[in-house]
């Protein structure tokens, strides 16, 4: 299992960061405490299928990397994907396929190899521990999720839906989806938008105080983030929802083939 | 021959050892053993409000609203039960406020979510609830009093269920020692909380490192009795520049809740 990391620009003065560090997210007692690399930087033009490398980040004398959004000129809605590298690794400045993430992992333990991904408006922030992985990278799929970070909001509190999407192999042709946006009660749709490969679909959304809502794409993967604040600067949130294959002990994949065919029927 | 067996016997210790749950009762049915697994959630009440969104498995599953009973389990800071909270409903999601009349006024603790469905629902759905346990996983949200809003992280590790006879049982397990690092900096003038819960029924034993450019040194040792749930706090750790933190326990994914507090705003994230 190895991991992409992202920057987006997502609008509305909010800007997103990656925090990584050299040492093993988790190991054994015993095991080496770090390891060597670097990361590179890959951009994607809305209408374009070839990766350009725009940057290369090593640790130099420091344990820690961390990247922002507004050192690079993003236009809203496109990604940044950074991508660990071995630290001999000579990057090509542009490919079409982007390069298989180095995996940090130096033994059995199990975990995600996540970064800490931030978003701050202000002197507002929030983060949570994330990642994509590679192996989604690399699968066409459907999605589907529930808005209950969004349930009960004051009207004050503006939420954006971020839905990154990432596609690493070689692209012929630069493909259009929607992100669809359901009452997850009537199952009757409100609203869409589209999105490209490689970038994040932004939907601002507000909180509906009876029902709620399922967001779905029959046509992609991605990772969903809801990102909830105040124009005051006095409060953001951010939190990713976890996929419907965490509603199940057992049998996850099957259970969550099953649930999103249940859903996606009637959607 | 002998080689093949070294080597089975090598990877198993690997599996073994890498294994968060016990490896045999991982692999029954939960109708076996109880109804259903909870991951180990945090709250805390001492100048925060708590929230938590509890999820309607079979209803979500199905596509279709359908009655439940959400059932929360409060366990203090010592690991003694400490209160229990019951409400039906049939929606998808079931936004419960916790309070001190839930926690028996303890300020800081854990909790579980488990659902029970009336039988009639069980027997309609009985041929998929027989290929299916449901995992709790749910949503906590954390404010200051007076916020505009909460600020969220998701259900990570626990394990946990209730058996016949009413018992709190868990699924997770210890192993050798393992080391965890988040990815994120211990940034100077600022305070932190790092809220652990322990969800088997042995003391767990943690041993926090302060990481900088030039060496790694011992914080501090800190001890979790079997269930319970603690925060430990480190105020103005009188470091200069951003460093990293880590903790050695034996658990094989040591992951927690994290405040960080700058005075004005705090941000929470599960490590």
């Amino acid at each position: 299992m190895s991991e992409y990391f992202f920057l987006v620009n997502v609008g509305d003065g909010i800007v997103s960061s990656v925090c990584l560090s050299k040492f093993i997210p988790n190991r054994l007692s015993k095991s080496p405490i770090g390891i060597k690399y670097k990361v590179a930087i890959y951009i994607q033009n809305l209408d374009s299928t070839i990766w350009k490398k725009i940057d290369e980040v090593e640790f130099n004398n420091s344990n820690n990397i961390t990247l922002k959004s507004s050192s690079y000129d993003l236009e809203v809605g496109q990604l940044a994907v950074v991508v660990p590298c071995n630290i001999e690794a000579v990057l090509d400045d542009s490919v079409n396929i982007l390069p298989e993430p180095l995996s940090r992992k130096v033994d059995h333990s199990p975990v995600n190899e996540r970064a800490t991904i931030s978003f701050k408006k202000g002197n507002v922030y929030s983060s949570f521990q994330g990642e994509f992985p590679y192996q989604m990278s690399k699968i066409k799929g459907a999605f589907l999720t529930f808005d209950p970070l969004i349930l009960g909001n004051s009207k004050d509190i503006k939420t954006k839906i971020v839905f990154i999407n990432i596609h690493s192999k070689i692209l012929t042709v630069k493909d259009y989806f929607e992100l669809f946006v359901a009452d997850i009660k009537t199952k009757e749709t409100i609203l869409s938008k589209g999105y490209m490969h490689n970038s994040a679909c932004i939907i601002d959304i507000s909180s509906s105080e009876d029902s709620g809502y399922v967001f779905y794409s029959k046509e992609t993967l991605g990772i969903p983030i809801f990102i909830s604040y105040d124009e005051k600067g006095g409060y953001l949130s951010v939190e990713h929802t976890h996929p419907p294959a965490e509603y199940f002990w057992n049998n996850k994949i099957e259970g969550q083939r099953l649930l999103k065919q249940n859903w996606l029927s009637q959607l | 021959m002998k080689n093949i067996l070294l080597r089975k016997a090598i990877n198993f210790w690997h599996y073994f050892n890498a294994s968060p749950f016990s490896i045999i009762h991982s692999k029954l049915r939960m109708g076996k053993l109880g109804t259903d697994v909870s991951d180990f959630f945090a709250f805390r009440l001492d100048e925060y409000e708590t929230i938590f969104i509890a999820e309607n498995n079979l209803a979500l599953f199905t596509a279709r609203p359908i009655e439940c009973k959400h059932i929360f389990h409060f366990i203090d800071d010592s690991g003694n039960a400490c209160g229990v909270f019951e409400v039906n409903s049939e929606d998808f999601h079931y936004n419960l406020a916790i309070n001190k009349s839930m926690t028996g006024g303890v300020m800081v603790g854990g909790f579980t979510h488990h659902i029970k469905y009336a039988d009639n629902v069980v027997s309609q759905y009985d041929s998929l609830l027989s290929h299916f346990d449901f995992q709790h996983r749910g949503y906590t949200g954390f404010r200051k009093m007076g916020q505009a809003g909460f600020s969220y992280v998701h259900g990570n590790f626990g394990g946990l269920y209730f058996d016949k006879d009413e018992n709190i049982k868990s699924l997770a397990r210890l192993r050798t020692k393992h080391v965890y690092t988040p990815q994120f900096t211990i940034k100077p003038n600022y305070d932190y909380d790092f809220i652990f819960s322990n969800p088997v029924n042995r003391k767990i034993y943690i041993k926090f490192l302060l990481i900088n450019v030039e060496r790694t040194e011992i914080l501090v040792y800190k001890c979790l009795a079997p269930f319970a749930t603690n925060k430990f706090t480190f105020n103005q750790l009188g470091i200069e520049n951003d460093c990293n933190i880590s903790w050695e326990t034996n658990f094989p994914v040591g992951r927690c809740v994290v405040f960080e507090n700058n005075g004005d705003y705090f941000d929470v994230f599960h490590a």
